[in-house]
Parts: structure tokens; sequence; C-alpha cells
């Protein structure tokens, strides 16, 4: 143990940090900039009359649309600070802060790239980022450093690493690794792609695109770690993050893995690049030695990592299905769900029943979010209940008709019809989830 | 061990082009057991956009234009004629029927220059200017009688949509009655304006209203045409060569989402407005018993044959028609022909229902309330398969969901 301790302690060039401070501030700078350009604000957060809340966060508001503006225009001014190494402290808590609350807003904007921003954040945040290539530092020489300890890169690598190596675990399943969904799904749609789509539109190519990925996803992080290999794994991952962001709708993602994935280099590389000496390095790294208070936070940390993406093997039925323990699991596109909802709402007192249709209170893009996950449509299903009762129906009974297709299967009742979810408990609604179908995806044989 | 082992992942992404480039067709090396080969002339998105585009879009505005211009030589008939009850009266219903009945039809068919512009490539909001509905307002239309305003140049440019189109003709050439749609409060009622016009003075008026409305309608219709026309704007051409230059669709895939869109007007408007409002499985209903006057055309009762036109409009994008490909051949290609199947069985029972009994919806609502809702379920079954597998195996996005990422 002791051993391992003077290992984490032991001092190294905070130049990769610094240089992941930077690009991690430009990117999400103009991620911000971005989202306020192109509609996102309006479409997301302006038009939708409900929004869906984290359990553990239901008071987060949204604000007006020019509130929300100046939240995003402040993060973004934030995340500008966070680049330039300028009142870095301040920054990133006011950029952390911002980002995640704007994710709080509504839970169907949930994406694993956004948790992965607020993970990042997070941990560069209590890192030394700014004391080297800042203007902190020209503001103030004394804060300069040329070593951090090692731990702190193994940290960011090891965040890393679990998008990838839990990304495999979630390919290892039949769907994806038998039947080449739903690649094949994605990938039928853009055969027209300008030079690659003959190549995509070809039969083989979701098998072959499928076990790529997985291989992929399942040995990167040991190449990027391999002194030898690195600079060609590296290739790989700007290559493979470049082919999903033109053929897919992921956003900013390739771009968030591909500037992170830098902190497997050397840690002297942006020396390196910049045609600069590497530091003599200290005999112990001046800040942030590794005590036994910070392995306990460091260690704990790693396992939250590590247990959450496996939970949902503690719970039952098939997560692609149940969606149960699908959040916060890198469990990243390997699903294609879609579904049609329909609440019946039945008023006891008089025995009216009623047929709501989801898109009364949502956005077609939160609809479509909501179809496959049930304790979203759970929470529809309580807020529903709550507009009868405005409306002098008190004490509706809310049943959800929902009927969802997973990666191509006959669309099948996700959830039992019988249950009234206006009286079930939130905590319950695992128990309403209906088997997976033992139907096969949609088969790769019949195209 | 690690320093000898080889870097499969770089083997194996190197293997990539090797196993697409030492492929042509059935000699894949490592599935060809398992796969079969892309069938040559299989169905493509652009087969199926050039399809739709001439023969399902340019055609059926080529007809509402036809109609339009029948519509307005009518109505002009009615009004040459002073107004009032009368054959020409009877005729300018019959062609509003017509027209209406047309229009229906393209309804379902938003993209290109029908659709509005911040929702559809090449949009034009023709659509609202041709057919406002579910936004009307008859007591607008009445206040409009009353100062003549009609009348002035700048009418159209003064006026919301809501007391211009279709809808509001419907209301000019069905409602014939002696009163008006406004409270009592508003001006007209209020200060006697209306109360002050004689019968014959309404009848005439209406009459020439009608005619300005009827005018536009048949502009619109001709501009729509004309847009889709090979010899025109050629609207047709340009779906149909999505992703080449010229075409505002970077691709194929974008522009059958358009398309695909104008589908959803069968869960949105079709299910939801048209038949759980008035059936009353809504709660905008406050009536146990159904709300009748929420439906759709209510002067001229055309509420049935308007939901029938929307249908076989679905049915007819779905399928393609008899003479070339649609949504359904594309499912059956992606290797989902039971979908295909059961939604062309869906819109053929929906249909069905519809054609199989005459009796208009307000009186079906009042006599046989569950025989009203059960049509909701027929339309229900069509926008269930098409908002869950539908979307999923044509890899499809549903409406104003573009500016959203995914992970």
């Amino acid at each position: 143990m002791s051993a391992l301790l003077h290992r984490a302690g032991r001092p190294v060039d905070v130049a990769s940090l610094a240089a992941l401070r930077v690009l991690y501030g430009a990117l999400m700078c103009a991620a911000l900039v971005r989202a306020m350009a192109t509609g996102w604000v309006e479409q997301v957060l302006v038009e939708p009359t409900f929004f869906f809340k984290y359990a553990f966060a239901p008071w987060m508001p949204v604000w007006s649309p020019a509130g929300l503006y100046l939240h995003l225009g402040v993060t973004a001014a934030c995340a500008a600070l966070v680049a330039l190494g300028l009142f870095y402290r301040v920054a990133i808590v006011g950029f952390l802060v911002g980002f995640t609350s704007l994710q709080l807003m509504d839970l169907t904007n949930y994406l694993n790239h956004y948790y992965l921003v607020v993970l990042l954040g997070a941990l560069l945040g209590v890192m030394p980022a700014h004391r080297a290539f800042s203007l902190d530092v020209r503001r103030r020489p004394d804060l300069r450093i040329d070593a951090a300890p090692a731990y702190m890169v193994w940290l960011l690598r090891f965040q890393l690493a679990c998008v990838y190596v839990f990304a495999a675990l979630a390919k290892l399943n039949a769907d994806w690794l038998l039947h080449g969904q739903p690649l094949a799904i994605w990938l039928a749609s853009r055969g027209e792609t300008p030079l690659i789509g003959p190549l995509i539109a070809h039969p083989a190519a979701p098998m072959v695109m499928s076990w790529a990925g997985f291989l992929f996803d399942a040995t990167i992080v040991l190449w990027l770690s391999w002194r030898r290999p690195r600079a060609l794994a590296w290739l790989a991952v700007l290559g493979f993050h470049t082919a999903t962001g033109l053929l897919f709708d992921i956003g900013m993602f390739p771009l968030i893995m591909v500037t992170a994935t830098t902190i497997f280099f050397d840690p002297s590389w942006p020396r390196r690049l910049l045609r600069r000496p590497p530091p003599p390095l200290p005999d112990a790294a001046p800040v942030g030695r590794p005590t036994p208070a910070i392995a306990a936070v460091a260690t704990l940390w790693v396992a939250l990592h590590v247990a959450l993406p496996l939970r949902h093997y503690a719970l039952p039925g098939d997560v692609l299905w149940s969606e149960a323990g699908m959040r916060w699991s890198w469990k990243v596109l390997v699903r294609a769900k879609d579904g049609a909802v329909t609440f019946h709402v039945t008023d006891p007192a008089s025995g009216r029943r009623f047929a709501v249709s989801p898109g009364r209170y949502l956005q077609p893009r939160q609809e479509s979010e909501m179809a496959g996950q049930p304790d979203l449509i759970h929470q529809l299903a309580r807020h529903i209940a709550g507009d009868f009762a405005r409306r002098g129906y008190p004490d509706v009974e809310v049943r959800a008709e929902a009927r969802v297709s997973l990666n191509g299967r006959p669309a099948a009742l996700l959830l039992d019809p019988t249950v009234d979810l206006a009286a079930l408990d939130p905590d319950a609604i695992q128990r309403a989830v209906r088997p997976m179908p033992d139907t096969p995806p949609l088969s790769l044989g019949a195209r | 061990m690690i320093h000898r082992a080889p870097p499969l992942l770089v083997l194996a992404l190197a293997a990539l082009p090797l196993v697409f480039g030492g492929c042509d067709g059935d000699e894949s090396p490592i599935l060809d057991a398992a796969l079969p080969d892309a069938a040559p002339g299989a169905v493509t998105r652009a087969d199926v956009l050039a399809h739709l585009g001439a023969a399902v879009f340019a055609s059926s505005a080529a007809e509402f234009a036809a109609r339009g211009v029948a519509l307005e030589a009518a109505v002009e008939a009615w009004d040459a004629a002073g107004g009032g009850e009368g054959a020409e009266l009877d005729a300018a219903r019959d062609a509003w029927r017509a027209a209406m009945e047309s229009w229906q039809f393209n309804e379902l068919l938003r993209a290109g220059p029908a659709g509005e512009a911040r929702s559809f490539v090449g949009g034009e909001g023709l659509r609202d200017r041709i057919y406002s509905w579910p936004t009307t307002r008859p007591c607008g239309v009445d206040q409009n009688l009353v100062a003549e305003r009609y009348a002035a140049s700048n009418f159209f440019d003064a006026q919301l949509v809501n007391v211009l189109g279709l809808d509001a003709l419907e209301y000019l050439l069905f409602y014939t009655g002696p009163d008006n749609d406004c409270p009592s409060q508003v001006e007209i009622n209020a200060a006697g304006t209306w109360a002050a016009l004689d019968p014959t003075e309404l009848g005439q008026r209406r009459a020439a209203y009608a005619t300005v409305l009827a005018g536009r309608i048949a502009r619109d219709g001709e501009a729509l045409r004309a847009a889709w026309d090979p010899e025109g704007g050629d609207f047709a051409g340009r779906l149909a060569g999505a992703g080449a230059d010229g075409s505002p669709y970077p691709s194929a895939r974008d522009a059958l989402e358009q398309v695909f869109h104008g589908l959803f007007y069968l869960d949105r408007v079709a299910k939801d407005l048209k038949l759980a409002v008035p059936t009353g499985l809504s709660p905008d209903c406050p009536s146990a018993s159904g709300c009748p006057g929420d439906l759709e055309a209510p002067y001229a009762g055309f509420s049935r044959p308007s939901l029938l036109a929307n249908l076989r409009a679905g049915r007819m994008l779905f399928t393609g028609g008899d003479d070339g490909p649609g949504f359904a051949d594309l499912l059956v290609e992606a290797g989902a022909a039971d979908l295909a199947d059961d939604m062309r069985a869906d819109f053929d029972a929906a249909i069905a229902a519809l054609e199989g009994d005459s009796t208009p919806l307000d009186r079906l609502i009042a006599d046989d309330l569950d025989g009203a809702q059960a049509l909701h379920g027929h339309v229900k079954a069509i926008t269930d398969d098409l908002k869950s597998r539908f979307v999923l195996v044509l890899d499809l996005d549903v409406p104003a969901s573009g500016a959203a990422d995914n992970d």
C-alpha cells in the first residue's frame, strides 16, 4: 500500500493537466456557444411546458428564455476562463454549477458525454491544472509549478478508461455481437454517405463494425496505456471518433474523447509539441501529495465509478429494456429504442375514461425519449393525475399503454397496462416493467 | 507479455479495408455464409422520394389547384347571383366539398412549399394560407363582414390566416343564419352594427367575401402546383435528387424524414384533435357524452370525409400506391415485412371503418359514442406503429428533434 502511495505521489510534468484544462475549457465554451446558436435552448428548454426531473433534484427550475441565455452565457464565459486559466478555481466551479444545473433542468437531455463532462470537470477542478500555461501564473508567478503527483493523471485516465471499458461491456450481448444491431438499422439509412456510403451499405458492414467497435472499446485503453503503440492507438481514436461523429448525431462527444485521451500521452507531451524541454522534476510533487485522506477519497471515487455502471447486474431484467441502471453506465449507442405511449385515465367517481396522448404535455423529442424509459413514463403519469385533479377529477387512475420496440423487435408492452401509475410509488416503477420480449432483433438476414 | 502481444486493435482496424475492399457482392470472407447480398434492384430511399414526389405530391397539388379554380368559379357565380340561397350556393358548396376533400389529402403532404419554413426545407407556409384549422375564428369573419374589410386592397396583409382559408370559406358558404359567432360584448353586437344589417345585404356580403377568399385559395393552389411541377419549380425533382447538387436536402435520409413528418399529422391532428376531443377521450372535452361541436368543418358536416382523405393520403405515402414504392417497401427492404403488412392492414381497417358508415360524425357521437371512439382506436393502431417500430427500423427522427444530440 505504501509503495502504491509512493508511486501515486511521484511527480510528473504538470503540462498534460494544463493542456487538458485548455482543451476542455475551449471545447466546452464552443459547445455552449453552439447550443445557443443552433436553437438548442429554444427547442430543449423554452418550447417544452413540462420537464422531467431527476429524483435527487426535483427542485431544479427552468429559467425564462432570457435567464437561460444568461445562464448559458455565464457558463460559457466560465469555460473560456478555464481554458485561459484565469481565476481558475472560481471559473471551474462556476462552469460545473452552470453546466450541471443545465442538465438537471430536464432529464430527457441526459447524455453520457454530458455526464463525462461533469466528471472530468470535477476532477480538473481539484487539480492544479491552472498552475502552468495559464494567465493565473502570469498574474501570480508564485503559483507556477512544473510537477503534479502522478495519481492525478491516473484518475483522469481511469475516468476515460471507464467510458471505453464499460462501453465494451455494454456491447457484450447477442444483439450487438450476433445480430449487428442496432448498427444495422443505423447504417442502412446512411448508405448514401459520401465516400464511405458503399462500404457501410454492404451487408457485412454492421457485423464487421459491431465487432470492430467492441474490440476498439475493449482494448483501446490498453493500447493507449502502452508506450509503443500509443501514437498509433491515438490515431485510431481519432479515426474511430471521427467516423462515429460523421455517421451519427452525437454532437461534441467525438471531440471530447479525442481531446481528453491526450491525457494518456507522456505528461510532457505539450512541451514536446511546443519544442520546449521538459522541466527537471522535483523529488516530490509540490502540491496534492497523496495523504491517507486523499487516498481514501480517490479510492471511493474509483469504487463508485466502477460500481455505478455495474449496478444493473444486481437489478432484475435486461437493462436495455427495463432501463434500470442505464444512466451513468456508459452504455453508449448500444440500443435503438422507440415507442408509442397512450395514457388511459379513468375517473372512478364518474366512470369516465380518457385516452391521453403524451403530445398534450411534451415536445416530440421529449415524447420520443420518454417512451422507452419507465421512470419517465411514471413521472408523466403522475403529472397527468395532477393535471386532471386541477380539472376537477381529483382521484383519477392513470395506466400506461407503452408499446416499445428494441433494436427492431416487434413492439411489445413495456409496462403492465393494469398498474395504476398515479398510485404507484416512484421507487416501485420497476415492478410494473414487463419482461423483455424473447423475440430476436430485426434480422440482418431479412434485408 | 504485453510487450510481445500484437496490437489487436490496429490489426482489426487495418483489416477493415481489406474486409470491405476484398468483398465484391457475395465474397465477404467472414460473413458470406450468414448474410445475403444487397438485392439487385432493391428499393432505395431515392426511389421512394422520386415516386412520392411525382406521383403523390405533384399530382395531389395539381388536383387541388384544379379544384381551387373550379371553386373560385362556382363562388363567383354565387356572388354574381347576389348571394343567398339557391342553386348557385349549392354548386358553390359542392365545389368547396371537392376542394376540401382534395386539400385534406394534401394536409399530410407537408414536405416542401406547403410546410412552414421553420419546420420544412423549402417551406413557404402555403398550408396555413389555404387552410388554418384548428386555428379558426368565425367571429372574425363576422366582424369582417360588418366592416366590409374583405374589399380593402390590403385585406390579406392586414388579417390573420384564421379568417382567410378554406375554413373561413366554409363558414361563409354553409352558415346562412341571421346571427353571428361573436359574444354579446363584441362591438358588432354591443354597438348593434350586426343587427342593423339587412338579411339580403348580409347574404351579398357573404358571397362577396367568399369570392375574395376563393380567389386567393385558387392562386395559392396554383402556386403550390407550380412549385411541384417539373415545368415550374420542380420541387419533385429536388426531392428526388436529395443529396445531389441543386437539391435543398443534404441527403435522401433528410428528405425522407421531411416526408415522414407529414405522416405525424395522423397522430397529432387526426387522432388527438379530430377524434379524441369530439369523442370525449380528451380532457379538453368537458362532457362525458362527447363534444361534437369541436369536430372539424362543423358547418359543412365534413369531418368524416376529411378524416377519410387524411387516411387515404397516409396510406398512399405508406404504400406508394399501385405504381411505385412507398415507406412500406423500405420496411420490407429493412427486413420488417411483417410490420409493413400490419400497418397496411391498420390503414385498410381505419379507412374501411370510415367508408363503411356514412353517418355524420356529430350524429355518430350522439347516437353511438363507443362507435365514434372506436375510430380513434383505428387511427391509434396506425400511429402506435408509426411512433415505435416504424421510426426505429427506418431510423427516422420525430419532428423537431434536430438540435439535440445523442449518445
